[in-house]
């Protein structure tokens, strides 16, 4: 405490940048912090908010990489998990749905992102049905015929109807699914048509955020890593 | 097992078969595909165009088919009635809840050779929205084939040992909260307690 007043009175933009937000990767991970649970208790005039501890949930012993600094690559799953992965992913979200952030979990920012968006892919294919948002009380939602999906990996609500996929030289972008493996063998179609390249069409992955251009939610491809360690 | 003579033989080599197919959460152009190989006969060996050597198939379940990606919104199938101004253009959602069988029939009808056999392949096969099928189709079912696509486990279908079984592969770390330095003549803020938060 005595050492970090000596350096913030020093000069202070200097410090700001030491002092906020430093990266994971540069410094050792901090000792870990128990979990409490807020009990509130009414004693006649006088109210006590206490903070018990609770049953923090461990990381298991023995990671396969001690040495990594996110839990993704110390337990080596870096291009190995899909949305189809419940187990893993269930691991990094609130019991609404909601995602836990990045400097609770430990993760780096690239696998933070394709841990949100492989929870927002499971949530739509239903394979979370318990972590659904709180509905207040006594309200009964009207129960819709819902569409199954899967592999969605932008909002139903966002897209809209392709009623003009284009003549033979102006065709739009051919499915996700089918770029997969024509991206696995060189990078892109080979497209010679200026015109086609430039249709926006079937839903893709944006090809500006440079992640996503190397990493395909493919749901089929490889075998989801829960599958793999449960034997099936 | 003893050998058939010849007109046994024949009769068990050319014999239409009934084959049936769950659609449930399974991708419809998968399903068409399958069943698609299958009226034409181009699963056997003894195929030949002329031969009419196609088989029955049944799709159940055709009203809990899954897209995948975004094309329940996107894919849209346009038909026109023949009169001015009658060109329909509909989405793959609203298709489906105007009928749930049309979309498997499409995806199968597309996929079947464009020739006149088409009609009559179409006529051996039989769609249900849901479960229940009539009682003589039943009875003629042989083979149930297996789903194209495997149906990925929800949460809740995970026994609670191998929820435990599976590690655990993080624990809370501990951050120091934003700290903005004021630059004033009477002193900076320093870290308090309660900037150490979870």
């Amino acid at each position: 405490m005595a050492a970090l007043n000596v350096l913030v009175s020093g000069c202070g933009r200097f410090l700001r940048g030491l002092l906020t937000g430093p990266t994971v990767t540069s410094w050792a991970r901090p000792p870990a912090r128990w979990l409490r649970e807020v009990v509130e208790i009414q004693e006649g005039k006088t109210t006590i908010i206490e903070g018990r501890i609770t049953g923090t949930p461990r990381e298991s012993p023995n990671p396969p990489n001690p040495s990594g600094q996110c839990p993704i690559c110390r337990w080596n799953l870096k291009h190995k998990y899909s949305y189809e992965d419940v187990l893993l992913l269930s691991q990094f979200i609130r019991p609404h749905g909601g995602m836990l952030p990045r400097r609770v979990t430990g993760l780096c920012q690239e696998e933070h992102r394709k841990i949100e968006e492989c929870v927002k892919m499971a949530h739509r294919a239903g394979l979370l049905p318990n972590h659904r948002p709180k509905l207040p009380e006594g309200f009964v939602p009207k129960t819709r015929p819902r569409l199954n999906r899967y592999l969605t990996r932008w909002s139903p609500r966002s897209v809209k109807p392709i009623y003009n996929k284009g003549h033979r030289w102006n065709k739009l972008n051919r499915l996700p699914e089918v770029e997969v493996r024509t991206q696995l063998l060189g990078f892109g179609q080979g497209q010679s048509y200026k015109g086609a390249a430039g249709r926006k069409g079937w839903s893709s992955p944006s090809p500006t955020i440079p992640f996503l251009s190397d990493w395909r939610p493919h749901g089929g491809a490889c075998k989801g890593f829960s599958q793999l360690l449960m034997g099936n | 097992m003893a050998s058939l003579s010849r007109a046994p033989q024949q009769w068990a080599t050319f014999a239409r078969v009934w084959y049936l197919l769950d659609g449930k959460m399974q991708p419809p152009g998968k399903l068409a595909a399958l069943a698609s190989v299958r009226l034409q006969g181009l699963h056997k060996p003894v195929y030949h165009q002329l031969s009419d050597c196609g088989d029955h198939v049944v799709i159940m379940n055709t009203r809990h088919i899954a897209f995948s990606g975004n094309k329940w919104e996107q894919k849209v199938y346009s038909s026109h009635t023949g009169y001015p101004g009658g060109f329909k253009q509909v989405t793959a959602a609203q298709l489906h809840r105007k009928d749930p069988v049309a979309i498997v029939k499409l995806a199968i009808y597309g996929m079947l050779p464009k020739n006149l056999h088409r009609r009559t392949l179409m006529k051996r096969l039989h769609l249900f929205p849901d479960e229940d099928i009539p009682e003589d189709i039943l009875k003629n079912l042989t083979e149930e084939l297996p789903q194209p696509r495997k149906v990925p486990r929800r949460l809740d279908e995970y026994t609670q040992e191998e929820i435990e079984a599976f590690p655990r592969v993080w624990s809370p770390t501990m951050t120091v909260k934003h700290v903005w330095i004021v630059l004033k003549c009477n002193g900076v803020r320093s870290l308090r307690p309660e900037d150490y938060r979870l």
